[in-house]
């Protein structure tokens, strides 16, 4: 549904502000969407000052100094600190990102840090990723193969079957290409996005994958692929730098091939 | 602790306020309201004038009055632009389901391209009309 504003009970209103104590004199403002589900009610900015001479150079490690030194209350996934696990994957001053690999040095004046877009809050900067994962799962993303395997060895490829792949398994499911589509936004609940269409496209270039048509099959309706209008936002978005547009555009691609071939 | 959960707020979403305008997000919007402008202005517009022209020649005369003011000037001026854009953007689009131009320096390119081609097309169109 497109709906431009957010709903009444999703609007933003100000919340506290944690001024630097110290003296220190590298201050940064970092604004941050607060959200507790016990205490509900509209969502909140909070605007924390940190001490950017005695914190590390990533957002998240600004983050975590927030949680460590300032306010323990405040939430958020993060996990391995180094672009591969995509838990801290949020929308940091307007643009989704990974907190981990986002420079502190490369972002103007305040950073506002809120939640991956159009998504239900858990809490803070905890979204509930469930809808995504049950639509990963609606793509059957594992090698379907009809053919017997070999025997005593795995299927093999040639190094150019391989190559094929490249750029698409390096995908963390991180979510930011997704939640920074328009389109996701308006109709994430029949539209795939470009993260989950970047996977399909994964397992329909695999070589070993025997399943091509059926995956297909799913792939052809207006809403699961089409819905995809090419803005590009995701592939401007993917911290990886992978680019689901171009695969998203190779399955629509593969799709008129098969009409062409049936006609 | 209160005993019903809270309703899940949405996490703010919308391109402007939330998130930032990219080339990619503004170009394709744009795009959409070129066309929107030539379905809802232009085209019943052109309608309305073509069949005054046929069946009511006073109000083809007021209405030639009408487009030769500022506000009709300002209307065809969207029309040249949004035509031009809209056909600038759409060869764009022609490239790109041949999987063509995505890589991200290339979106960028053609963005820019598609920019110049547009104003092109219009100062062209104005040139040739005068």
């Amino acid at each position: 549904m497109l709906q431009l504003r957010l709903p009444k009970e999703s609007r933003l209103k100000k919340g506290n502000d944690f001024p630097s104590t110290n003296g220190a004199t590298n201050v940064k403002t970092f604004r941050v969407y607060r959200w507790d589900p016990d205490t509900g009610g509209n969502p909140r900015i909070d605007s924390y000052e940190v001490d950017l001479d005695d914190c590390g150079p990533m957002v998240l490690d600004a983050i975590n100094k927030i949680k460590n030194e300032i306010d323990p209350t405040l939430t958020y996934r993060r996990s391995c600190r180094e672009g591969i696990c995509g838990s801290c994957a949020m929308n940091i001053d307007g643009v989704n990102g990974l907190a981990c690999t986002t420079a502190i040095a490369d972002l103007d004046n305040d950073v506002t840090i809120y939640p991956l877009p159009h998504m239900p809050v858990v809490k803070d900067l905890v979204p509930d990723m469930s809808g995504f994962y049950a639509q990963y799962a609606s793509i059957k993303p594992w090698l379907r193969a009809r053919s017997e395997a070999p025997e005593g060895r795995e299927r093999l490829q040639s190094h150019d079957e391989r190559e094929q792949l490249d750029g698409l398994y390096e995908c963390i499911l991180c979510a930011c290409c997704s939640t920074s589509c328009p389109s996701y936004w308006w109709n994430g609940d029949r539209y795939l996005g470009p993260a989950i269409l970047l996977q399909a496209y994964r397992w329909l270039a695999d070589t070993r994958d025997e399943d091509t048509d059926e995956r297909l099959d799913f792939l052809d309706d207006a809403f699961r692929l089409f819905r995809c209008h090419t803005i590009l936002n995701c592939t401007q978005a993917c911290p990886k730098g992978l680019n689901p547009g171009r695969a998203i555009a190779e399955t629509k691609k593969l799709l008129l091939e098969r009409k062409r071939k049936a006609a | 602790m209160s005993s019903k959960p809270h309703q899940r707020p949405i996490s703010p979403y919308m391109l402007g306020p939330y998130y930032r305008f990219q080339i990619t997000s503004l170009l394709s919007i744009t795009s959409r309201l070129t066309g929107v402008y030539l379905t809802v202005v232009t085209a019943p517009l052109a309608i309305i004038w073509l069949l005054a022209l046929v069946f009511a020649p006073d109000v083809f005369v007021a209405m030639q009055g009408f487009l030769s003011g500022w506000v009709g000037k300002l209307l065809a001026f969207g029309t040249v632009f949004s035509v031009a854009y809209h056909l600038a953007n759409g060869v764009r689009h022609l490239a790109w389901d041949t999987g063509r131009f995505f890589s991200k320096p290339q979106i960028r390119q053609t963005g820019y391209l598609m920019l110049v081609a547009t104003a092109l097309i219009t100062v062209l169109t104005y040139w040739v009309a005068a």
